[in-house]
């Protein structure tokens, strides 16, 4: 069994420390208390689990203000949090320090159905704000994450969505930002950069730093409010499966291509069928069970129109494309079954994914990453054979559990007219044992340069030293890498923010 | 900043010369240097370099660092250096690097105009997004600068997938996954924080651009241009916002008489307000969207006119080229609700000049919306009452999203600590503000 | 710790599996999304929601679990309050099991049989309730002797001394509290009306162990529940009712664990339904009343009673029902579970004064519900204040 270093000292510093944080929040909401502290100190990934050495609650841009403020002047790092539901150990402490919970931060400030947007704050789920959209004949754009967790950070993040065809990322859809720097001060972008905007659309004013702050962990500084953009909901919508062979990767990667060139869906992916099956049975028996009934490869898209008639229309165009890529169409029982088995009605259609894949191990090594849809096959295969070897099992067991370790699955999400695609591929290391982890972190640091030596960029590198891609890709990337090393030094001299991502050194004195 | 070291820059400009060695490529004759300056501008820019390639660049670069001059870039409305420097002038650099129609991107060099590429692109059965009130005719800035399109409702103004640029300090920046050298996805987002997106909407004062990979659509199945004529601007912008936020239409834009003429260089019926919209799609959509148009403006309680075939035809040539916005004219964006709000405010305080064509344009799918005028027969002080709006239109809550000069100083200052992380990423970018040094973003 | 405790078995062991499988999803701090109606009301865990650090929801818990199996966390102050603030309603259980394929609430109740083992618990607080089992048989301090003070001149049978169909297991809340013993009257009043062969045991009747279960004191519990098995085994009834949710939970489910115990039992909801379904009860009396209703924990998530409530309060004359926005297996529990009112009673006030809020916002003036326990904690809430009735109530009004 794994023993992890949980670090609980609380010398004079974090005393003092934790005292001023007493002052901005009340007592009620600091706590260093280790059975506190444990709560933050690890997530689904092979992350080593850390904790940190105080955990505060603010509840609004004010009190986080102050907090990074005193954190700056007295050199502590400070890891955000927003709801937890980070899967590549971007928000487990890797010194100690502050753990900024923001989940109480949790206010819908404002829903513009007219200019279809939302104002948020961390705390505020994709949940929270799918029911409130929806009521008003609106719909975010949401993940296969989980529905709790916080839709601020996801896009923050790079959130890659089914709809990310049509709608882009998570980054295109925030429209502003309220950011608290390292030392306090606090900066608006976008229409956010004063008041009277309104939920305008565009980037700026002038040079676009908002993205400084995008997918950055939090290592410049804190989101505390964010304006995202609302789509409008179908009135009708409908699903189509399609199927493939195993060795058809080509074939598949070709089929998505055509559908998101002709943008005539609103969500488009492709599961394998282990990962299919996962996300529509309730546990891992009947996922097995369903796994045989599933082709092995399968493509789901959601078609339909403000009309039936353009449902319709869509569906010709679908039907169209089915028949110039000599694509079949999924069984017709299948689709019945995934339509009984996911309440696809609300947008959690397939979302709920991510907590049944977890079920599996505990633990799901997530390898997401950007490519060219020509290139999925042959990655697709070198990884497979990666996981094969790293996983390959000598427990006599193994050959009965379901989804044996060395089974990789994957998702294809096809974006902006099939431009590129993301493609995630995952494998199963049992992080409850410590053989487990070895293999997972062997695979990781096989993995990662391979995908990166055959051009996929991990444009959300999370995770730290054990695990992070981060730690592998960035220095990979030229003047980038000077440059993020360069802004680190300029904004957060003292390096208190979310240290030691990205190849950025942990220690104060580092940067 | 670094000493002066010759306030004459003499031999620096001999030494340009030398680099760029055709004759063609380097002037210090005032009639072509002052067609780069603002009007009323008389110092500062000593001579013109048109580079070849990002060696000369380089060069020119090394060149300023050493001697304290600064590089700039053209401005549409001029430059009005505060310092002595030379401008780049990219028509050299124009080179169309390539057309890829199977992953939809096209890779240009800074130098290439609209009306260079839209013949390789026609051949090709592909697509670019156009301008539509473009300060130049190239394309690479349009995208970088993330200037309004005619399908800035289906596809945005984000035009511009990576770019590779050349900095301060002579290094080669690229962004997006062309940072790893192993990738050909040409994938705009950074191997971790966008701090790429800086560079975007940044004229040229933080980094030079090299070439950059701009986004391409492929021709539709079936495509048919439909205008809808209304009576006033209101009844224009309910049809369009509806329109928008049902998807329809690839472009959507409106235009006053004014505009319309401007676009189509004659008047082939124009109605008071014209609602143009570009259908696209298979052709049962395309039918599909023409009768839910008429559907959606009988929900509004609009009768809107049905453009002639003449009108429609006339439109549908327009919307194949670039639109260029004339140099006395103001663009910003909005929310639809303050469409009429703001569109007062300009029509008052520019009432003095007869003549306002003005465009509007809804934005991803209607969820704001972009506004343009152009002053025609300007009067006297027209400059001067733009810029004034500018500042006015501003501070009541309009979006300039690139604004220059005293404009830029005038909006960001509306939020010191916004300007002082720019201002702290433009030393750290250009530690000796040699880029566009005051036309932005003003460290002094 | 004394040496036969460290050597005693961990009840941690037998979810271990579990809590090395969090994969920290989060869906256990809310109720089912395809549910949610009021983003107002869409936390499910009371300890949660309002301490708010992530150690007092199932996710937190579970990594505690962890920590204590590997030896990286110690007891302390702050992990007692976290372990007993927990009401054991079973919100997380509904979400986790149907996604992430666990048992939370396994989970929380091995922590805190743990905390017995290595006798850091009982808390002073929950000392009295052990104290007063130990003494009275009951949770209440109250003496045996005024158990059946309820029942005086109703004139009702012991199953021990006439043949009866159906032993009424009556519990000790209602048994005993002043405002409540109208429940057990109008019960068996019931019962009378529509003909049923029924007895009581009266003032020997036995506390069924619920509280001492779900505090984590298996070992009491265990001994209080042999011995109600032993006495209601020796009865000949064919089936037992409760009007009392917790007891209707632990005699319907956890007596079945331990051997010897195979009689029917049922809420008396259950039976009362049968009735009016077959007639053998009408309800004539109109009562004209806009009513939200409250899905106890234990006969709810607990024993999957959710429509035969709904069903009678549809066949009252006169009743409007309104949902809350949590409802069934979604129902944000009162508060008052697992010891809870007695060890933390401001904080129980806190999750039935949210409860209520809920409640006012159906704009029904009336809550009903099926559990004493959830009807004493809910009836401290001075804002809002509601009209708090048991559904057995009403069915005795409608009677007429």
């Amino acid at each position: 069994m794994a023993v992890r270093k949980l670090d609980t000292t609380a010398g004079d510093l974090y005393r003092e420390v934790k005292k001023g944080l007493e002052k901005i929040v009340g007592e009620e909401w600091v706590s260093d208390n280790p059975t506190i502290l444990i709560g933050y100190s690890r997530d689904q990934s092979l992350e080593t689990a850390r904790s940190p050495n105080i955990v505060v609650l603010p509840d609004s841009t004010e009190q986080v203000s102050e907090i990074l403020s005193l954190a700056n002047q007295r050199g502590v790092a400070v890891t955000p949090w927003s709801t937890g539901g980070n899967t590549g150990g971007g928000c487990i402490p890797q010194r100690g320090g502050i753990l900024l919970d923001m989940s109480r931060m949790d206010r819908i400030l404002e829903l513009d159905e007219e200019n279809m947007s939302v104002r948020i704050q961390p705390g505020v789920t994709f949940g929270k704000v799918y029911v409130e959209a929806e009521k008003r004949g609106l719909r975010n754009v949401c993940p296969s994450a989980p529905a709790s967790v916080s839709m601020l950070a996801n896009y923050l993040d790079k959130g890659v969505f089914q709809v990310s065809n049509k709608y882009g990322v998570g980054t295109d859809s925030i429209l502003g930002m309220v950011i608290v720097q390292p030392d306090g001060t606090v900066l608006r972008t976008g229409c956010l950069f004063q008041d009277s905007y309104g939920s305008v659309c565009v980037e700026g004013p002038g040079p676009d730093i908002s993205g400084i702050f995008q997918g950055s962990m939090g290592i410049f500084g804190v989101c505390t409010e964010m304006v995202a953009q609302l789509y409008p909901l179908p009135e009708f919508e409908e699903i189509l499966a399609a199927q493939f062979e195993e060795d058809d990767l080509e074939g598949v990667a070709e089929f998505l291509r055509e559908v998101a060139r002709a943008d005539c869906s609103f969500e488009s992916l492709l599961f394998q069928d282990a990962y299919m099956a996962m996300g529509m049975a309730p546990n891992q028996e009947s996922a097995e069970v369903i796994r045989a009934q599933l082709p092995r490869q399968n493509a789901i898209l959601f078609y339909g129109g403000e009309t039936a008639e353009e449902m319709e229309i869509r569906r010709e165009q679908l039907d169209g494309i089915l028949e110039r890529t000599g694509t079949e169409l999924a069984p017709e029982g299948m689709l019945e079954l995934l339509k009984e088995l996911v309440p696809w009605k609300r947008v959690f259609k397939i979302i709920q994914v991510t907590p049944r894949v977890e079920r599996l191990t505990g633990c799901f090594e997530l390898f997401w990453f950007n490519i060219a849809m020509d290139e999925v096959a042959d990655m697709a295969r070198g990884f497979m054979k990666l996981a094969r070897k790293n996983f390959a099992s000598t427990d006599p067991e193994a050959a009965d559990r379901p989804f044996p370790y060395e089974e990789t699955t994957f998702y294809i999400q096809p974006l902006e007219f099939g431009r590129t695609c993301m493609l995630e591929m995952d494998a199963y290391p049992n992080q409850g044992e410590p053989e487990g982890v070895k293999r997972g972190l062997a695979m990781a640091a096989e993995a990662i340069p391979f995908i990166c030596g055959a051009g996929g960029l991990f444009d959300r590198p999370y995770g730290g030293v054990d695990s992070g891609f981060g730690w592998v890709q960035t220095p990979m990337l030229g003047n980038y890498y000077e440059l993020l090393r360069g802004l680190k030094r300029l904004i957060d001299p003292s390096n208190t923010m979310n240290p030691g991502r990205l190849a950025l050194p942990a220690d104060p004195a580092g940067v | 900043m670094a000493a002066r070291k010759g306030a004459s820059h003499q031999l620096s400009l001999n030494r340009l010369r030398e680099l760029m060695i055709d004759p063609a490529r380097f002037s210090t004759d005032e009639d072509v240097i002052s067609g780069y300056r603002q009007a009323g501008s008389k110092d500062g820019l000593l001579a013109v370099v048109v580079p070849r390639s990002q060696v000369d660049i380089e060069q020119v670069l090394k060149v300023a660092r050493d001697d304290s001059l600064s590089v700039y870039t053209p401005l549409p409305e001029g430059l009005n250096p505060p310092r002595p420097g030379v401008v780049i002038d990219f028509r050299y650099m124009a080179g169309v690097k390539d057309i890829d129609t199977r992953n939809l991107f096209l890779e240009v060099e800074p130098g290439v105009t609209w009306e260079q590429v839209l013949p390789e692109l026609a051949v090709r059965r592909v697509r670019v997004a156009l301008p539509a009130a473009a300060s130049s005719p190239y394309v690479l800035e349009n995208a970088l600068e993330r200037q309004v399109v005619t399908c800035a409702s289906r596809y945005t103004n984000k035009q511009i997938s990576t770019f590779h640029v050349l900095m301060a300090d002579g290094r080669e920046y690229r962004s997006g996954s062309d940072a790893l050298p192993a990738s050909v996805a040409h994938w705009r987002e950074d191997g971790g924080p966008n701090i790429s997106r800086v560079f975007t909407g940044s004229r040229n004062s933080l980094a030079i651009p090299l070439r950059g990979f701009v986004f391409l659509y492929p021709e539709p199945e079936h495509r048919k241009v439909v205008v809808m004529g209304l009576p006033n601007r209101n009844s224009a912008r309910r049809l369009a916002e509806r329109a928008a936020r049902s998807e329809i239409g690839t472009e959507v834009v409106l235009v006053n008489k004014l505009k319309g003429k401007d676009l189509l260089g004659f008047d082939p019926g124009l109605p008071t307000w014209s609602v143009v919209f570009g259908l696209e799609g298979s052709q049962r959509l395309v039918k599909y969207h023409q009768k839910r148009l008429g559907e959606l403006a009988a929900g509004l309680k609009l009768k809107p006119k049905a453009g002639a075939t003449r009108l429609t035809e006339a439109f549908s040539g327009a919307l194949a080229k670039p639109w260029y916005a004339p140099e006395l004219s103001i663009g910003f964006y909005t929310t639809f609700e303050k469409v009429e709000k703001f569109s007062g405010m300009a029509e008052e305080a520019l009432k003095g000049h007869r003549g306002l064509a003005q465009m509007i344009i809804p934005v991803k799918r209607g969820a704001s919306v972009y506004i343009h005028y152009d002053v025609h027969d300007p009067g006297k002080d027209a400059g001067t009452a733009i810029k004034l709006l500018r500042n006015r239109l501003s501070n009541s809550g309009a979006f300039f999203n690139n604004p220059t000069g005293a404009h830029a100083t005038h909006i960001f200052k509306r939020q010191p600590a916004y300007f002082d992380l720019l201002k702290d990423i433009k030393r750290f970018l250009d530690p000796d503000d040699i880029l566009n040094t005051g036309q932005m973003i003003d460290t002094r | 710790m004394s040496e036969l405790t460290k050597n005693r078995y961990d009840p941690l062991l037998q979810v271990q599996k579990d809590a090395y499988r969090c994969g920290k999803c989060m869906l256990c701090k809310w109720i089912d999304h395809n549910q949610v109606t009021d983003t107002a009301f869409m936390n499910i865990c009371p300890s949660g929601a309002r301490f708010r650090y992530e150690a007092y929801y199932a996710s937190g818990r579970q990594e505690i679990a962890r920590g204590l199996l590997d030896g990286t966390l110690e007891y302390n102050d702050r992990l007692l309050h976290v372990l007993f603030t927990c009401t054991g309603c079973g919100g997380c259980q509904v979400i986790c099991s149907e996604q992430g394929d666990k048992n939370p609430l396994k989970t929380i109740v091995a922590l805190k049989e743990r905390a017995f083992r290595d006798e850091l618990a009982p808390l002073p607080e929950h000392q009295t309730i052990i104290k007063s089992m130990e003494n009275y048989e009951n949770p209440w301090q109250q003496p045996r002797v005024r158990r059946d003070s309820w029942m005086r001149r109703m004139g009702l049978k012991d199953p021990r001394k006439e043949k009866v169909d159906v032993l009424y297991f009556v519990g000790c809340t209602a048994a005993y509290d002043p405002e409540l013993k109208r429940v057990a009257r109008a019960t068996a009043e019931i019962l009378k009306r529509a003909g049923v062969s029924f007895g009581v045991l009266g003032k020997d009747e036995l506390c069924c162990g619920s509280t001492l279960l779900r505090m984590g004191d298996y070992l009491s519990y265990e001994r209080v529940a042999r011995k109600n098995i032993e006495l209601l085994g020796s009865l000949d009834v064919g089936r037992i009712a409760t009007s009392c949710s917790g007891c209707n939970s632990v005699l319907r489910e956890e007596y079945r664990e331990l051997t010897g115990f195979d009689v029917e039992v049922t809420h008396s909801l259950e039976l009362i339904d049968e009735l009016l379904k077959s007639g053998d009860l009408k309800l004539k009396k109109k009562i004209n009343k806009r009513v939200t209703y409250h899905d106890p924990c234990h006969l709810g998530r607990y024993s999957g009673v959710y429509d035969t409530p709904r069903s009678i309060l549809e066949a009252i004359p006169g009743i409007e029902l309104v949902e809350m926005p949590r409802n069934r297996d979604n129902a944000f529990c009162c508060g008052a579970g697992a010891g809870v009112r007695t060890a933390y009673p401001e904080f129980a006030l806190w999750a039935a004064t949210e409860r209520m809020r809920e409640a006012a916002g159906t704009g029904a003036k009336t809550v009903v519900t099926a559990c004493p326990f959830c009807e004493q904690n809910l009836g401290d809430v001075k804002k809002p204040r509601l009209e708090l009735v048991d559904i057995l109530e009403l069915v005795h009004q409608s009677m007429g």
